[in-house]
């Protein structure tokens, strides 16, 4: 089902169960935002993504974060404004402190005429540039591997292998979780065979026809062929399996 | 997997199986039993967890490493935490610290190699008035100097070897 909402001032239908953010997005607000990604549960830590909203029936507004508040019926909402602007802007001076050199920040900093981090940046992080997020752990554990942990709190807190480990013994290098991490922080080095990642060396998985890196052997392992895939077929990359797939179904005489 | 391991993993089993419904929402209970089983908790033991309660080993491992009061790291027969609050602090604290790095030669959040202390600071435990304040084992000593405190820990530690 689909609510009716007011976003900066005009009627917006978001479907039932969305989040502010992803209706304000989906109606072209620049709404910043680092730690959410549709595919996983919000976490709401990045605290960039805060909007001012009024529910029907009140004179007053408050502040929350918009991924992690659904949508309403009748739910006013204002995704920039002064106040809004003040608080994105300290709660981006201080993930600057963690991440000093990070360009996905620096380029939201311009936004809102921040020019530096509150208090002298972090140097001595297990993760140079990470903010914590946990985008790559939520992400991981979504994929059934949950190959990263949480460990330590406070200002010791860090992201990675457990058990004080060099190396994410769970990880098939599938590469989720640098594909998610917003500030780009996640080392990964492919060669022509392997692929390195959170400690470990992965083999890589060629394609058949061509000769182009897939993905991990290991990470192959754990998935289906897929639908409408024969088991021959799973280890082409996807430009040769189309080839291959649409020779097979194009009707005989073509 | 080393003997070591092994034992490990036979005296968390015993723990664990005092959790018989495998509910998730025992997680921190059960660290807390096996910390008083192990005096710490031993990485075995927290794989044996998460496999119990259908956890991944780096959600317990999370859990485990974002409390203050567990231990991933073997401990000390005995614990001598000397209060760091800012009462204990101005009377004298930091002078305990040192006594006790002097004779043990480890500092806060140490342990020594024969495992048999390990030595930890607390941010005020709401006895200001008898600071500086030390506790050996869970027990208050107020009013302490480093030449008690010396004592103090003699004594706690020699009453493990005659025991
Ligand atoms: S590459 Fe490894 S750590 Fe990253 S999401 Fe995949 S399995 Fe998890
Ligand atoms: S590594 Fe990237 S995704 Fe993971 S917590 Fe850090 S910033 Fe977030
Ligand atoms: S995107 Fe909402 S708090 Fe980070
Ligand atoms: S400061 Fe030590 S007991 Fe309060």
């Amino acid at each position: 089902m689909d609510v009716e909402l007011i976003i900066d001032g005009e009627p917006v239908v978001a479907p039932e169960g969305s989040s502010l953010l992803t209706a304000a997005r989906a109606a072209g607000r620049n709404v910043p935002g680092l730690c959410h990604h549709d595919a996983v549960p919000a976490n709401a830590s990045c605290r960039l993504c805060q909007v001012e909203i009024r529910r029907p029936g009140r004179d007053w507004t408050q502040l929350t974060t918009s991924c992690d508040y659904p949508v309403s019926a009748g739910l006013t909402v204002v995704t920039d404004s002064p106040r809004i602007r003040e608080l994105r802007a300290m709660n981006l001076r201080l993930l600057l402190r963690r991440a000093p050199e990070a360009p996905v920040l620096w380029a939201i900093a311009e936004r809102l005429g921040v020019t530096e981090p509150l208090f002298a940046p972090v140097t001595d992080a297990p993760l140079p540039d990470c903010i914590l997020c946990e985008l790559c752990v939520r992400v991981c554990s979504a994929a059934g591997y949950d190959a990263l942990a949480v460990s330590g709190r406070g200002s010791g807190k860090y992201v990675g292998p457990a058990f004080g480990r060099a190396a994410a013994e769970d990880c098939v290098g599938c590469a989720s979780c640098v594909e998610a991490c917003p500030t780009s922080c996640i080392a990964m080095e492919d060669t022509a065979t392997t692929r390195r990642i959170w400690g470990r060396t992965l083999d890589l998985l060629t394609c058949e026809r061509c000769g182009r890196a897939i993905t991990t052997k290991a990470h192959r392992e754990t998935i289906d062929p897929g639908i409408g895939h024969k088991e021959d077929e799973r280890d082409l990359c996807d430009a040769c399996k189309k080839r291959v797939v649409s020779k097979r179904l194009a009707p005989p005489g073509r | 997997m080393s003997d070591t391991e092994a034992i490990d993993t036979i005296r968390a089993a015993a723990v664990l199986a005092r959790y018989p419904r495998r509910d998730p929402g025992d997680l921190v209970n059960i660290l807390h039993d096996l910390q008083a089983e192990f005096r710490y908790l031993p990485e075995e033991a927290l794989r044996e967890t998460a496999s119990h309660l259908g956890l991944a080993p780096t959600q317990v491992y999370g859990v485990a490493t974002f409390y203050h009061g567990f231990h991933t790291a073997p401990r000390g027969e005995h614990t001598c935490t000397v209060c760091v609050g800012t009462a204990c602090h101005v009377r004298g604290a930091a002078r305990l610290l040192e006594q006790v790095e002097r004779d043990t030669g480890i500092g806060a959040g140490g342990t020594t190699p024969d495992l048999s202390l390990s030595v930890e600071e607390v941010g005020c435990v709401g006895a200001c008035a008898l600071g500086p304040l030390v506790l050996m084992d869970g027990e208050y000593h107020g009013d302490m100097t480093p030449e008690r405190l010396s004592r103090l820990m003699k004594k706690a530690l020699a009453a493990e070897e005659g025991s």
